[in-house]
């Protein structure tokens, strides 16, 4: 029986959601719009990031695309709906591709993650920005008409994100294309492993991940957005992340040098803080939380329990707390995202430890419970103003990432120490 | 007397945001680099030309819509 539409499912052995063979994982408007904030800072002097951005996701999309039309027998506009109907789930916005051919074509639309991202966060951009919604657009339609992977291109004039009132992508053949795109490494480097119920708590692990791995958390029929927690989700691509930032890491090196590579590390990780801020600040204070975890809580220390069991259904791999003060924490990750795409993309090593989400997210579920003290404060609104207030604390928590799989451990694991 | 990094560093931080220090360095690294300033041996102590503050300012103004204050810049 064919299948037409493409949903993918949640694996609790791997915790992690595989769509197509293409793993998906929950992440907020602040991180995707700041980590590309960040890798466009150094745009002016290395070459070839913007193309990064657009190619990272046509090579997952055309992947993901052609794996699933490979698996299932669809027409072309069997096809063109799959591509639509998935990035409305995804939370990407909405997109039409009545226009298109196998020769491109015009998309427009009204509602792009992207350019809602950073209009939201950063205002009006003087560029567009949405380079994950052309590469999108050319992966998939490559593969609604069985093209090699990098045959076509988008472009993009008009941009949300830049104040227009759509975002307007012209897709074209790619006839001068100087670099050679690589299919996504799909799941990487997979481990397998179960969830694990800590003794000193009385918050359900497993419970708390059964409910949430089944929320109809997808985006809306008008606008192809998931509005949940006070933040605009996405179940991004987990090698999205991984892809940009590791190929940003390349280029970066590669153009001035390993002395300084310090810098982006700091920022990457700085974007997975900006996420853990928001996106776990948003959920502690979600009705959801009131209604099935807090009754878990009776103290501070629940309180992360509490919120790493909510990670635990991210897609994220399996975050452990091994040890737990108000000083400090110590986070176990097996199958971690970032190590699976890692090691399922390079066959060297980094040079630096590469968890730079997970660093910024256990830092920064840290800094919510014991400097802002979430817990004693709820409701409150998380922005800028106590983002700064938080940050210039003298005990804010800062993070280090002691085992790292792309570095030969066995599993990840991040310290974040007060102060 | 002349700006410090350390002076940047701590006012942008403090009064703008968490690590908009290191998004002006991101963004300006050729220019740090071309005055003999490379972020792995960076001290607070280190002075920032006029030139220097002059771009940091415009990159304050760029990514936050903000201004160093004058005392900086003149």
């Amino acid at each position: 029986m064919s299948i037409k539409i493409l949903r993918g499912e949640f694996y609790p052995d791997r915790n992690a959601y595989v769509a197509a063979g293409e793993p998906a994982i929950f992440h907020c408007h602040h991180y995707n719009s700041y980590l590309q904030a960040v890798l466009l800072d150094a745009s002016s002097y290395i070459d070839g990031i913007e193309t990064l951005l657009a190619d990272s996701a046509q090579e997952i999309a055309h992947t993901q695309f052609k794996a699933f039309y490979g698996s299932n027998s669809l027409n072309e506009e069997e096809r063109k709906k799959a591509v639509e109907d998935y990035f409305k789930f995804a939370g990407f916005g909405k997109i039409d591709l009545k226009g298109i051919d196998a020769t491109g074509g015009v998309v427009e639309t009204s509602s792009d993650h992207y350019g809602v991202a950073f209009k939201s966060k950063f205002g009006i951009n003087k560029k567009p920005v949405s380079y994950f919604t052309c590469g999108y657009l050319a992966g998939a339609i490559e593969a609604i008409y069985d093209m090699e992977l990098g045959s076509l291109e988008a472009n993009q004039d008009l941009c949300i994100g830049k104040g227009d009132e759509i975002s307007r992508f012209t897709i074209i053949r790619s006839n001068n294309r100087k670099n050679k795109l690589i299919a996504s490494q799909q799941e990487g480097n997979y481990q397998l492993h179960s969830l694990i119920q800590p003794d000193t708590t009385k918050v359900d692990y497993t419970a708390i991940r059964q409910a949430l791995t089944n929320m109809p958390l997808e985006g809306a029929e008008n606008t192809g957005l998931i509005d949940a927690f006070g933040v605009l989700l996405t179940r991004h691509y987990a090698n999205y992340y991984c892809n940009i930032s590791y190929g940003f890491l390349d280029l970066f090196t590669t153009q001035m040098g390993i002395d300084q590579i310090e810098i982006a590390k700091e920022l990457m990780t700085e974007a997975g803080h900006v996420c853990a801020f928001n996106t776990f600040g948003g959920i502690m204070q979600s009705n959801e939380w009131n209604a099935m975890i807090k009754p878990m809580l009776s103290s501070k220390e629940d309180w992360i329990h509490g919120i790493t069991a909510v990670v635990n259904s991210f897609g994220w791999g399996f975050w452990e707390i091994q040890e737990l003060t108000d000083e400090k924490i110590i986070m176990k990750i097996t199958g971690g995202y970032e190590a699976n795409a890692y090691l399922g993309r390079y066959k060297e090593k980094p040079s630096i430890p590469i968890s730079f989400l997970a660093s910024g997210g256990v830092a920064g579920l840290m800094n919510l419970v014991y400097v802002l003290d979430l817990p004693g404060r709820t409701p409150v609104t998380l922005d800028e103003n106590l983002y700064r207030e938080i940050s210039n604390k003298p005990e804010f928590f800062k993070a280090k990432q002691l085992k790292c799989r792309a570095l030969g451990d066995e599993f990840d694991l991040i310290e974040a120490v007060k102060g | 007397m002349q700006t410090t990094i350390g002076d940047v560093k701590n006012y942008l931080n403090q009064k703008i945001t968490s690590m908009a220090w290191q998004r002006i360095q991101m963004r300006l690294l050729p220019e740090f680099n071309k005055r003999g300033i490379f972020l792995h041996a960076i001290t607070d102590s280190m002075q920032i030309d006029r030139d220097l503050m002059a771009a940091i300012n415009t990159a304050v103004n760029t990514l936050y819509n903000e201004s160093l204050p004058s005392e900086f810049l003149n």
